[in-house]
Protein backbone atom coordinates (compact mmCIF):
# COMPACT_ATOMS: atom_id res chain seq x y z
CA UNK A 1 0.00 0.00 0.00
CA UNK A 2 1.17 3.46 -0.79
CA UNK A 3 1.84 5.76 1.80
CA UNK A 4 -0.80 8.51 -0.21
CA UNK A 5 -3.62 6.06 -0.15
CA UNK A 6 -2.93 5.44 3.43
CA UNK A 7 -3.30 9.42 4.41
CA UNK A 8 -6.10 9.24 2.01
CA UNK A 9 -7.96 6.24 4.45
CA UNK A 10 -6.67 8.45 7.39
CA UNK A 11 -9.42 11.35 6.73
CA UNK A 12 -11.68 9.39 4.66
CA UNK A 13 -13.92 5.94 4.85
CA UNK A 14 -13.27 3.46 6.18
CA UNK A 15 -15.48 1.38 3.78
CA UNK A 16 -12.53 -1.05 1.86
CA UNK A 17 -12.78 -4.46 2.86
CA UNK A 18 -11.54 -6.55 -0.23
CA UNK A 19 -14.54 -9.15 1.18
CA UNK A 20 -16.36 -10.98 3.17
CA UNK A 21 -15.77 -14.63 4.45
CA UNK A 22 -18.86 -16.58 6.71
CA UNK A 23 -17.16 -18.13 10.17
CA UNK A 24 -19.77 -19.91 10.79
CA UNK A 25 -23.26 -18.70 10.62
CA UNK A 26 -22.84 -16.33 13.57
CA UNK A 27 -19.72 -14.83 12.57
CA UNK A 28 -18.45 -13.12 9.07
CA UNK A 29 -14.54 -12.40 8.84
CA UNK A 30 -13.96 -9.03 6.78
CA UNK A 31 -11.10 -8.96 5.43
CA UNK A 32 -8.65 -6.19 3.89
CA UNK A 33 -5.85 -7.19 2.14
CA UNK A 34 -3.22 -10.60 2.19
CA UNK A 35 -0.27 -8.16 2.74
CA UNK A 36 0.89 -7.62 5.94
CA UNK A 37 1.44 -3.31 6.07
CA UNK A 38 0.30 -0.57 8.48
CA UNK A 39 -2.38 0.97 5.82
CA UNK A 40 -3.92 -2.07 5.38
CA UNK A 41 -4.02 -2.67 9.48
CA UNK A 42 -5.00 0.70 9.50
CA UNK A 43 -8.27 0.20 7.15
CA UNK A 44 -9.03 -3.17 9.79
CA UNK A 45 -8.40 -0.65 13.25
CA UNK A 46 -10.82 2.09 11.21
CA UNK A 47 -13.37 -0.60 9.78
CA UNK A 48 -13.37 -2.27 13.42
CA UNK A 49 -14.11 1.33 15.45
CA UNK A 50 -16.84 2.12 12.74
CA UNK A 51 -18.29 -0.54 14.12
CA UNK A 52 -18.05 -0.23 17.62
CA UNK A 53 -19.45 3.42 17.53
CA UNK A 54 -22.50 2.08 15.52
CA UNK A 55 -23.33 -0.46 18.84
CA UNK A 56 -25.48 -2.24 16.46
CA UNK A 57 -27.95 -4.63 18.40
CA UNK A 58 -27.08 -8.49 18.94
CA UNK A 59 -23.38 -8.03 17.43
CA UNK A 60 -21.36 -9.56 20.41
CA UNK A 61 -17.85 -9.31 19.65
CA UNK A 62 -15.61 -6.82 17.03
CA UNK A 63 -12.09 -8.50 17.09
CA UNK A 64 -9.15 -7.33 14.70
CA UNK A 65 -6.34 -8.72 13.93
CA UNK A 66 -3.69 -8.09 11.22
CA UNK A 67 -5.85 -8.42 8.32
CA UNK A 68 -9.15 -9.12 9.07
CA UNK A 69 -12.18 -8.15 11.66
CA UNK A 70 -14.44 -10.90 12.64
CA UNK A 71 -17.45 -10.03 14.29
CA UNK A 72 -19.51 -12.25 15.68
CA UNK A 73 -23.52 -11.70 16.17
CA UNK A 74 -26.36 -13.44 17.85
CA UNK A 75 -27.50 -15.72 15.37
CA UNK A 76 -30.78 -15.99 17.18
CA UNK A 77 -31.80 -12.47 16.49
CA UNK A 78 -30.44 -11.67 12.83
CA UNK A 79 -29.88 -14.17 10.25
CA UNK A 80 -25.80 -13.94 7.87
CA UNK A 81 -27.48 -12.04 4.71
CA UNK A 82 -29.20 -9.31 6.76
CA UNK A 83 -26.19 -8.87 9.68
CA UNK A 84 -23.43 -8.81 6.55
CA UNK A 85 -25.57 -5.47 4.92
CA UNK A 86 -25.90 -3.96 8.36
CA UNK A 87 -22.44 -4.31 8.94
CA UNK A 88 -21.07 -3.20 5.66
CA UNK A 89 -23.28 0.05 5.99
CA UNK A 90 -21.88 0.84 9.53
CA UNK A 91 -18.81 -0.21 8.25
CA UNK A 92 -18.85 2.80 5.90
CA UNK A 93 -18.80 5.23 7.94
CA UNK A 94 -16.02 7.41 7.93
CA UNK A 95 -14.35 7.75 11.81
CA UNK A 96 -12.27 10.31 13.52
CA UNK A 97 -9.03 8.15 14.00
CA UNK A 98 -7.68 7.85 17.44
CA UNK A 99 -4.71 9.23 18.21
CA UNK A 100 -2.06 6.78 17.99
CA UNK A 101 0.19 6.61 21.17
CA UNK A 102 4.12 5.44 21.56
CA UNK A 103 5.25 3.24 24.45
CA UNK A 104 8.46 3.43 25.67
CA UNK A 105 8.68 0.07 27.12
CA UNK A 106 11.61 -0.39 29.77
CA UNK A 107 13.22 -3.90 29.33
CA UNK A 108 15.52 -5.90 31.48
CA UNK A 109 17.17 -8.71 28.97
CA UNK A 110 18.43 -12.10 29.78
CA UNK A 111 19.28 -13.41 33.00
CA UNK A 112 16.17 -14.72 35.49
CA UNK A 113 14.28 -12.28 32.91
CA UNK A 114 15.05 -13.34 29.55
CA UNK A 115 15.78 -17.19 30.48
CA UNK A 116 15.82 -17.32 26.55
CA UNK A 117 17.90 -15.26 25.61
CA UNK A 118 21.07 -16.79 25.37
CA UNK A 119 19.37 -19.44 22.85
CA UNK A 120 18.22 -16.91 20.48
CA UNK A 121 21.53 -16.29 19.96
CA UNK A 122 22.91 -19.36 19.72
CA UNK A 123 20.23 -20.03 16.96
CA UNK A 124 20.68 -16.74 15.35
CA UNK A 125 23.83 -16.92 15.72
CA UNK A 126 24.53 -13.57 17.04
CA UNK A 127 26.05 -12.50 20.44
CA UNK A 128 23.23 -12.13 23.14
CA UNK A 129 23.95 -8.28 23.24
CA UNK A 130 23.14 -7.86 19.45
CA UNK A 131 20.22 -9.59 19.80
CA UNK A 132 19.06 -7.01 22.26
CA UNK A 133 20.80 -4.28 20.25
CA UNK A 134 18.38 -5.45 17.18
CA UNK A 135 15.16 -5.98 19.41
CA UNK A 136 15.99 -2.42 20.91
CA UNK A 137 16.80 -0.75 17.71
CA UNK A 138 13.68 -0.05 16.15
CA UNK A 139 9.99 1.34 16.63
CA UNK A 140 7.47 -1.45 16.24
CA UNK A 141 3.25 -1.03 15.27
CA UNK A 142 0.90 -2.46 17.40
CA UNK A 143 -1.42 -4.81 14.86
CA UNK A 144 -3.86 -6.15 17.37
CA UNK A 145 -4.11 -7.46 20.87
CA UNK A 146 -4.33 -10.99 21.45
CA UNK A 147 -3.77 -14.18 22.79
CA UNK A 148 -4.40 -13.12 26.19
CA UNK A 149 -6.28 -9.88 27.53
CA UNK A 150 -3.77 -6.72 26.26
CA UNK A 151 -1.32 -8.63 24.46
CA UNK A 152 -0.14 -6.45 22.06
CA UNK A 153 1.06 -8.32 19.14
CA UNK A 154 3.69 -6.02 17.34
CA UNK A 155 5.31 -6.39 14.14
CA UNK A 156 7.74 -7.04 12.47
CA UNK A 157 10.72 -7.44 14.03
CA UNK A 158 14.48 -7.36 12.55
CA UNK A 159 14.95 -10.45 10.36
CA UNK A 160 18.09 -11.67 11.58
CA UNK A 161 15.84 -12.21 15.37
CA UNK A 162 13.09 -14.34 13.47
CA UNK A 163 12.81 -17.81 14.75
CA UNK A 164 10.11 -20.59 14.84
CA UNK A 165 7.93 -20.42 18.32
CA UNK A 166 9.57 -23.01 21.17
CA UNK A 167 8.61 -26.36 20.21
CA UNK A 168 7.54 -26.83 23.99
CA UNK A 169 5.21 -23.84 25.44
CA UNK A 170 5.75 -23.06 28.80
CA UNK A 171 3.46 -23.38 30.87
CA UNK A 172 3.64 -20.45 32.87
CA UNK A 173 5.32 -17.09 31.65
CA UNK A 174 5.85 -14.59 34.33
CA UNK A 175 3.91 -11.17 33.47
CA UNK A 176 5.70 -8.53 32.12
CA UNK A 177 7.68 -10.92 29.91
CA UNK A 178 8.97 -9.58 26.48
CA UNK A 179 9.30 -12.32 24.04
CA UNK A 180 9.34 -12.53 19.88
CA UNK A 181 8.44 -15.33 17.62
CA UNK A 182 8.48 -15.32 13.82
CA UNK A 183 8.03 -11.76 12.96
CA UNK A 184 6.49 -10.31 15.81
CA UNK A 185 7.07 -9.46 19.87
CA UNK A 186 4.87 -8.86 22.45
CA UNK A 187 4.48 -8.61 25.75
CA UNK A 188 2.83 -10.63 28.20
CA UNK A 189 0.58 -8.86 30.08
CA UNK A 190 -0.46 -11.50 32.85
CA UNK A 191 1.20 -14.78 33.90
CA UNK A 192 -0.29 -17.09 31.19
CA UNK A 193 1.22 -20.84 29.38
CA UNK A 194 2.86 -19.36 26.23
CA UNK A 195 5.54 -20.34 23.59
CA UNK A 196 7.05 -17.58 22.30
CA UNK A 197 10.74 -16.99 23.24
CA UNK A 198 11.67 -14.60 26.65
CA UNK A 199 14.20 -12.69 25.69
CA UNK A 200 13.09 -10.09 28.65
CA UNK A 201 10.87 -8.65 31.31
CA UNK A 202 9.78 -5.21 32.01
CA UNK A 203 8.16 -3.63 35.31
CA UNK A 204 5.83 -1.22 33.23
CA UNK A 205 2.12 -2.89 33.78
CA UNK A 206 0.68 -3.03 30.28
CA UNK A 207 -2.82 -4.00 30.90
CA UNK A 208 -5.51 -3.39 33.58
CA UNK A 209 -8.65 -4.79 33.96
CA UNK A 210 -10.25 -1.55 35.59
CA UNK A 211 -10.80 0.56 32.51
CA UNK A 212 -8.75 -1.46 29.93
CA UNK A 213 -9.18 0.80 26.67
CA UNK A 214 -7.68 3.88 28.39
CA UNK A 215 -5.17 2.44 30.33
CA UNK A 216 -3.32 -0.05 27.62
CA UNK A 217 -1.13 0.02 24.89
CA UNK A 218 -3.90 -0.45 21.97
CA UNK A 219 -3.88 -1.76 18.45
CA UNK A 220 -2.42 0.91 15.82
CA UNK A 221 -0.24 2.59 18.82
CA UNK A 222 3.54 2.30 18.70
CA UNK A 223 6.41 0.66 20.63
CA UNK A 224 9.48 0.50 21.11
CA UNK A 225 12.07 -1.01 23.94
CA UNK A 226 14.65 0.42 26.10
CA UNK A 227 16.87 -1.64 28.06
CA UNK A 228 17.68 -0.90 31.55
CA UNK A 229 19.58 -3.04 34.34
CA UNK A 230 18.48 -5.10 37.05
CA UNK A 231 18.87 -2.00 39.46
CA UNK A 232 16.57 0.21 37.24
CA UNK A 233 14.14 -2.22 36.60
CA UNK A 234 13.33 -2.67 40.55
CA UNK A 235 12.89 1.09 40.88
CA UNK A 236 10.51 0.97 37.98
CA UNK A 237 8.54 -1.77 39.91
CA UNK A 238 8.77 -0.07 42.57
CA UNK A 239 7.57 3.13 41.77
CA UNK A 240 4.61 1.26 39.70
CA UNK A 241 3.48 -0.85 42.85
CA UNK A 242 3.64 2.15 44.58
CA UNK A 243 1.17 4.43 41.54
CA UNK A 244 -1.13 1.50 41.49
CA UNK A 245 -3.31 3.52 40.86
CA UNK A 246 -2.50 4.40 37.31
CA UNK A 247 -1.98 1.34 35.40
CA UNK A 248 -1.07 3.88 32.83
CA UNK A 249 2.40 2.33 31.11
CA UNK A 250 3.85 5.75 32.90
CA UNK A 251 6.67 3.65 34.65
CA UNK A 252 9.61 3.79 31.95
CA UNK A 253 8.46 7.21 30.44
CA UNK A 254 5.32 5.99 27.81
CA UNK A 255 4.87 9.68 26.20
CA UNK A 256 1.73 9.36 25.16
CA UNK B 1 -29.62 -12.92 49.14
CA UNK B 2 -29.87 -16.70 49.96
CA UNK B 3 -26.42 -18.34 50.96
CA UNK B 4 -25.59 -21.40 49.42
CA UNK B 5 -22.51 -22.99 50.91
CA UNK B 6 -20.07 -24.98 49.14
CA UNK B 7 -19.25 -28.06 50.93
CA UNK B 8 -17.30 -30.33 48.27
CA UNK B 9 -16.48 -27.60 45.19
CA UNK B 10 -16.91 -31.21 42.63
CA UNK B 11 -14.43 -31.21 39.20
CA UNK B 12 -14.97 -27.75 38.46
CA UNK B 13 -17.90 -25.59 39.54
CA UNK B 14 -17.97 -22.20 37.93
CA UNK B 15 -19.76 -19.30 38.08
CA UNK B 16 -20.84 -18.62 34.33
CA UNK B 17 -23.24 -16.09 32.28
CA UNK B 18 -23.81 -15.57 28.58
CA UNK B 19 -20.19 -13.97 28.15
CA UNK B 20 -18.12 -11.53 28.02
CA UNK B 21 -18.96 -9.57 24.63
CA UNK B 22 -17.58 -6.59 23.29
CA UNK B 23 -14.07 -7.12 24.20
CA UNK B 24 -12.32 -8.73 21.34
CA UNK B 25 -10.38 -5.90 20.75
CA UNK B 26 -8.92 -5.65 23.51
CA UNK B 27 -8.02 -9.43 23.32
CA UNK B 28 -10.29 -10.10 26.15
CA UNK B 29 -11.66 -13.93 25.62
CA UNK B 30 -15.57 -13.97 25.18
CA UNK B 31 -15.51 -17.14 28.08
CA UNK B 32 -19.58 -17.72 28.97
CA UNK B 33 -21.35 -20.85 29.66
CA UNK B 34 -20.20 -23.71 27.07
CA UNK B 35 -23.19 -24.89 26.62
CA UNK B 36 -25.69 -22.13 26.25
CA UNK B 37 -28.62 -23.68 25.53
CA UNK B 38 -28.89 -25.79 28.78
CA UNK B 39 -27.64 -22.26 30.72
CA UNK B 40 -30.40 -20.34 29.00
CA UNK B 41 -32.84 -23.29 30.36
CA UNK B 42 -31.94 -23.11 33.66
CA UNK B 43 -32.51 -19.14 33.83
CA UNK B 44 -35.51 -19.82 32.59
CA UNK B 45 -36.57 -22.58 34.29
CA UNK B 46 -35.69 -20.60 37.56
CA UNK B 47 -37.14 -17.53 36.80
CA UNK B 48 -33.43 -15.70 36.28
CA UNK B 49 -33.45 -12.78 33.98
CA UNK B 50 -31.45 -14.38 30.28
CA UNK B 51 -28.63 -11.98 31.51
CA UNK B 52 -28.05 -13.23 35.10
CA UNK B 53 -25.21 -15.91 36.21
CA UNK B 54 -25.28 -19.69 36.87
CA UNK B 55 -23.27 -22.68 38.34
CA UNK B 56 -21.20 -24.63 35.29
CA UNK B 57 -21.00 -27.71 36.64
CA UNK B 58 -18.52 -30.18 35.26
CA UNK B 59 -19.26 -34.18 35.17
CA UNK B 60 -18.65 -34.54 39.30
CA UNK B 61 -20.53 -31.83 40.84
CA UNK B 62 -20.44 -30.24 44.36
CA UNK B 63 -21.67 -30.72 47.28
CA UNK B 64 -24.09 -27.85 48.35
CA UNK B 65 -25.57 -26.37 51.33
CA UNK B 66 -28.48 -24.63 51.67
CA UNK B 67 -28.77 -21.72 54.23
CA UNK B 68 -31.45 -19.83 53.17
CA UNK B 69 -34.78 -20.83 51.24
CA UNK B 70 -34.26 -19.99 47.88
CA UNK B 71 -36.09 -21.54 43.87
CA UNK B 72 -33.27 -22.92 41.91
CA UNK B 73 -33.23 -25.15 38.61
CA UNK B 74 -30.94 -27.92 36.80
CA UNK B 75 -30.61 -28.09 33.06
CA UNK B 76 -27.71 -29.79 30.46
CA UNK B 77 -26.76 -32.96 31.37
CA UNK B 78 -28.55 -35.85 33.72
CA UNK B 79 -25.09 -35.74 36.63
CA UNK B 80 -27.04 -37.22 39.31
CA UNK B 81 -28.37 -34.22 41.31
CA UNK B 82 -30.40 -35.46 44.81
CA UNK B 83 -31.54 -32.73 47.20
CA UNK B 84 -31.69 -34.40 50.44
CA UNK B 85 -30.83 -38.14 48.78
CA UNK B 86 -34.09 -37.44 46.69
CA UNK B 87 -33.72 -37.63 42.41
CA UNK B 88 -33.33 -34.02 41.13
CA UNK B 89 -33.56 -34.65 37.46
CA UNK B 90 -32.32 -32.39 34.93
CA UNK B 91 -34.32 -30.12 33.48
CA UNK B 92 -36.88 -29.00 36.48
CA UNK B 93 -36.94 -26.21 39.15
CA UNK B 94 -37.35 -26.69 42.66
CA UNK B 95 -37.66 -24.63 46.24
CA UNK B 96 -35.01 -24.99 48.56
CA UNK B 97 -35.31 -24.84 51.90
CA UNK B 98 -33.11 -24.02 54.90
CA UNK B 99 -30.52 -26.46 55.62
CA UNK B 100 -31.06 -29.11 52.03
CA UNK B 101 -27.92 -30.39 51.29
CA UNK B 102 -27.71 -30.72 47.20
CA UNK B 103 -25.39 -33.98 45.95
CA UNK B 104 -24.50 -35.05 42.73
CA UNK B 105 -23.75 -38.78 41.96
CA UNK B 106 -21.72 -39.64 38.98
CA UNK B 107 -23.58 -38.59 35.47
CA UNK B 108 -24.79 -40.96 33.30
CA UNK B 109 -24.47 -39.40 29.91
CA UNK B 110 -23.17 -35.70 29.08
CA UNK B 111 -20.54 -33.46 30.73
CA UNK B 112 -21.83 -30.02 31.84
CA UNK B 113 -24.99 -28.78 33.73
CA UNK B 114 -26.27 -25.90 34.93
CA UNK B 115 -27.63 -24.55 38.93
CA UNK B 116 -29.49 -21.65 38.54
CA UNK B 117 -31.32 -19.51 41.06
CA UNK B 118 -34.31 -16.99 40.79
CA UNK B 119 -32.24 -13.56 41.04
CA UNK B 120 -29.24 -15.16 39.79
CA UNK B 121 -26.35 -15.48 41.11
CA UNK B 122 -23.90 -13.05 42.86
CA UNK B 123 -20.31 -12.89 41.27
CA UNK B 124 -17.02 -10.57 40.03
CA UNK B 125 -18.67 -8.69 36.96
CA UNK B 126 -15.60 -7.65 35.20
CA UNK B 127 -15.85 -5.52 31.89
CA UNK B 128 -19.91 -5.92 31.92
CA UNK B 129 -20.09 -9.99 32.90
CA UNK B 130 -19.99 -12.37 35.88
CA UNK B 131 -18.48 -15.29 33.91
CA UNK B 132 -14.94 -16.43 35.31
CA UNK B 133 -12.02 -16.78 33.38
CA UNK B 134 -9.53 -19.32 34.63
CA UNK B 135 -7.16 -18.48 32.83
CA UNK B 136 -6.88 -14.25 33.93
CA UNK B 137 -8.49 -15.28 37.19
CA UNK B 138 -11.15 -12.58 37.02
CA UNK B 139 -14.91 -12.90 37.18
CA UNK B 140 -17.19 -15.33 39.36
CA UNK B 141 -15.84 -16.02 42.59
CA UNK B 142 -12.62 -14.75 42.79
CA UNK B 143 -11.64 -15.47 39.47
CA UNK B 144 -11.32 -18.86 39.61
CA UNK B 145 -13.54 -22.67 40.34
CA UNK B 146 -15.41 -23.19 43.42
CA UNK B 147 -13.71 -24.51 46.90
CA UNK B 148 -14.61 -25.65 49.86
CA UNK B 149 -15.97 -23.64 52.32
CA UNK B 150 -17.01 -21.11 49.50
CA UNK B 151 -20.08 -19.18 50.63
CA UNK B 152 -21.99 -17.67 47.58
CA UNK B 153 -24.73 -15.52 47.41
CA UNK B 154 -27.44 -16.43 45.32
CA UNK B 155 -31.07 -14.86 44.72
CA UNK B 156 -34.19 -15.57 47.27
CA UNK B 157 -37.17 -15.42 44.63
CA UNK B 158 -39.63 -18.21 45.00
CA UNK B 159 -41.48 -19.73 42.52
CA UNK B 160 -43.80 -22.85 41.07
CA UNK B 161 -41.52 -25.94 40.22
CA UNK B 162 -41.70 -26.81 36.57
CA UNK B 163 -40.27 -28.91 34.11
CA UNK B 164 -38.78 -28.05 30.58
CA UNK B 165 -41.07 -29.54 28.00
CA UNK B 166 -37.88 -30.89 26.08
CA UNK B 167 -34.85 -32.61 26.94
CA UNK B 168 -32.39 -29.25 28.13
CA UNK B 169 -29.20 -31.21 26.44
CA UNK B 170 -28.78 -32.04 22.84
CA UNK B 171 -26.63 -35.37 22.63
CA UNK B 172 -25.52 -36.46 19.57
CA UNK B 173 -22.21 -37.71 18.23
CA UNK B 174 -22.85 -35.50 14.73
CA UNK B 175 -21.67 -31.93 14.35
CA UNK B 176 -22.72 -30.10 11.48
CA UNK B 177 -19.96 -27.54 9.95
CA UNK B 178 -20.04 -24.62 7.78
CA UNK B 179 -16.82 -24.31 5.46
CA UNK B 180 -14.62 -21.33 6.12
CA UNK B 181 -13.36 -19.06 7.10
CA UNK B 182 -10.23 -20.38 6.01
CA UNK B 183 -10.66 -23.82 3.58
CA UNK B 184 -9.57 -21.80 0.78
CA UNK B 185 -6.05 -21.92 2.19
CA UNK B 186 -6.54 -25.55 2.58
CA UNK B 187 -5.58 -28.38 -0.25
CA UNK B 188 -8.96 -28.92 -2.32
CA UNK B 189 -10.56 -32.69 -0.27
CA UNK B 190 -9.46 -31.06 3.21
CA UNK B 191 -12.79 -30.72 4.23
CA UNK B 192 -13.45 -34.27 3.12
CA UNK B 193 -11.04 -35.28 5.06
CA UNK B 194 -12.64 -33.75 7.58
CA UNK B 195 -16.11 -35.37 7.56
CA UNK B 196 -14.66 -38.88 6.58
CA UNK B 197 -14.54 -40.01 10.09
CA UNK B 198 -14.79 -40.46 13.66
CA UNK B 199 -12.91 -38.84 15.83
CA UNK B 200 -12.34 -38.95 19.54
CA UNK B 201 -12.49 -36.08 22.13
CA UNK B 202 -8.88 -36.83 23.64
CA UNK B 203 -7.74 -35.89 27.45
CA UNK B 204 -6.61 -32.51 26.41
CA UNK B 205 -10.28 -30.73 25.76
CA UNK B 206 -11.05 -27.93 28.50
CA UNK B 207 -13.07 -24.83 28.58
CA UNK B 208 -10.76 -23.29 25.91
CA UNK B 209 -11.49 -25.95 23.02
CA UNK B 210 -11.12 -29.78 22.51
CA UNK B 211 -7.95 -31.44 20.97
CA UNK B 212 -9.40 -34.19 18.73
CA UNK B 213 -7.71 -37.13 17.38
CA UNK B 214 -8.81 -38.60 14.04
CA UNK B 215 -8.60 -38.55 9.93
CA UNK B 216 -5.47 -36.76 9.10
CA UNK B 217 -6.26 -33.68 7.46
CA UNK B 218 -3.19 -33.39 4.98
CA UNK B 219 -1.65 -29.97 3.83
CA UNK B 220 -2.53 -27.81 6.39
CA UNK B 221 -1.15 -24.65 5.49
CA UNK B 222 0.70 -23.87 8.98
CA UNK B 223 0.51 -20.04 10.78
CA UNK B 224 -1.40 -17.52 9.03
CA UNK B 225 -1.50 -14.11 10.53
CA UNK B 226 -3.30 -13.79 13.96
CA UNK B 227 -6.77 -13.01 13.38
CA UNK B 228 -10.01 -13.83 15.48
CA UNK B 229 -11.18 -17.04 15.94
CA UNK B 230 -15.12 -17.67 15.94
CA UNK B 231 -17.23 -20.03 18.00
CA UNK B 232 -16.69 -23.36 17.08
CA UNK B 233 -13.57 -22.95 14.72
CA UNK B 234 -12.03 -25.65 13.37
CA UNK B 235 -8.12 -25.27 13.68
CA UNK B 236 -5.97 -27.59 12.56
CA UNK B 237 -2.62 -27.74 13.66
CA UNK B 238 0.01 -28.61 11.78
CA UNK B 239 0.31 -32.34 12.73
CA UNK B 240 -3.08 -32.41 10.63
CA UNK B 241 -5.00 -33.00 13.76
CA UNK B 242 -8.19 -30.84 14.34
CA UNK B 243 -9.09 -28.37 17.06
CA UNK B 244 -12.36 -27.16 17.99
CA UNK B 245 -12.60 -23.57 19.94
CA UNK B 246 -14.94 -22.98 22.69
CA UNK B 247 -15.55 -20.10 24.75
CA UNK B 248 -12.87 -19.88 26.73
CA UNK B 249 -10.37 -19.52 23.68
CA UNK B 250 -8.05 -16.38 22.98
CA UNK B 251 -9.49 -13.91 20.85
CA UNK B 252 -7.13 -14.04 17.97
CA UNK B 253 -5.41 -17.27 16.41
CA UNK B 254 -2.56 -18.20 13.97
CA UNK B 255 -3.72 -21.39 12.75
CA UNK B 256 -6.15 -21.00 10.17
CA UNK B 257 -9.65 -22.33 11.03
CA UNK B 258 -11.05 -25.06 8.17
CA UNK B 259 -14.76 -25.13 9.13
CA UNK B 260 -16.71 -23.66 12.12
CA UNK B 261 -19.36 -25.71 13.37
CA UNK B 262 -22.94 -24.44 13.61
CA UNK B 263 -24.64 -22.13 16.47
CA UNK B 264 -27.15 -24.83 16.82
CA UNK B 265 -24.54 -28.11 17.17
CA UNK B 266 -22.44 -25.59 19.95
CA UNK B 267 -24.23 -27.01 22.86
CA UNK B 268 -23.47 -30.60 21.35
CA UNK B 269 -20.00 -30.28 21.95
CA UNK B 270 -20.45 -29.13 25.40
CA UNK B 271 -22.01 -32.33 26.41
CA UNK B 272 -19.02 -34.63 24.88
CA UNK B 273 -16.65 -35.70 27.50
CA UNK B 274 -12.76 -36.86 26.51
CA UNK B 275 -13.16 -40.21 25.05
CA UNK B 276 -16.38 -39.61 23.30
CA UNK B 277 -16.62 -39.61 19.42
CA UNK B 278 -17.93 -37.73 16.82
CA UNK B 279 -18.39 -37.31 13.43
CA UNK B 280 -18.62 -33.58 11.30
CA UNK B 281 -20.91 -32.86 8.53
CA UNK B 282 -20.90 -30.27 6.54
CA UNK B 283 -24.32 -27.89 6.27
CA UNK B 284 -25.84 -25.92 3.95
CA UNK B 285 -26.23 -21.74 5.26
CA UNK B 286 -30.05 -22.91 5.10
CA UNK B 287 -29.91 -26.01 7.38
CA UNK B 288 -27.84 -23.70 10.04
CA UNK B 289 -30.52 -21.27 9.84
CA UNK B 290 -32.94 -23.84 10.54
CA UNK B 291 -31.14 -25.15 13.32
CA UNK B 292 -31.01 -22.01 15.03
CA UNK B 293 -34.77 -21.34 14.30
CA UNK B 294 -35.66 -24.47 16.02
CA UNK B 295 -33.69 -24.08 18.91
CA UNK B 296 -35.26 -20.43 19.78
CA UNK B 297 -38.28 -21.56 19.13
CA UNK B 298 -37.51 -25.10 21.87
CA UNK B 299 -36.73 -22.70 23.77
CA UNK B 300 -40.05 -20.47 24.38
CA UNK B 301 -42.04 -23.32 24.92
CA UNK B 302 -44.48 -23.28 27.84
CA UNK B 303 -43.02 -25.10 30.84
CA UNK B 304 -44.64 -28.11 32.47
CA UNK B 305 -46.16 -27.36 35.87
CA UNK B 306 -45.11 -29.82 38.80
CA UNK B 307 -47.92 -30.76 40.45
Amino acid sequence: MRRDAALEEASGSAYAFTRVLPAGDEGLLFEFGSDIDEATNQRVQDFAEALRLARIPGVRSITPGYLSVLVEYDGGLRHQGAMEQVLSAAGAASVQQRMARHHLIPVCYGGAFGPDLEDVAVATGLVPQEVVRLHASQEYRVYCLGFSPGFPLCAPIPAALRLPRRSQPRLRVPEGSVAIAGMQTGIYPLETAGGWHLIGRTPARVFSWNDPSVTMILPGDTISFRPVGEEEYLEIADRAASAETSARVAAGGADG
Amino acid sequence: MARLKVVRPGMLTTIQDQGRFGQGHLGVPQQGAIDSYALRWALRLAGAEPLQAALEITLLGPTLEVQDPCFAALAGAEIGAQVNGLPWPTGRSVRLRQGDLITFRAPAEGLRAYLAFRGGVAGDEVLGSRATDLKSGIGGHQGRALRAGDVLEVGDGGGEPAAAPVATAIMRDRVRVLPGPRDELFPEGALGQLTSGPYRVTPDADRVGMRLIGPEVVGAPGDIPSEGIPLGGIEIVPSGQPIVLLQGRGSVGGYPVLATVISADIPVLAQLRPGSSLRFEVATRAAARLAREEMERNLELPLRPLN
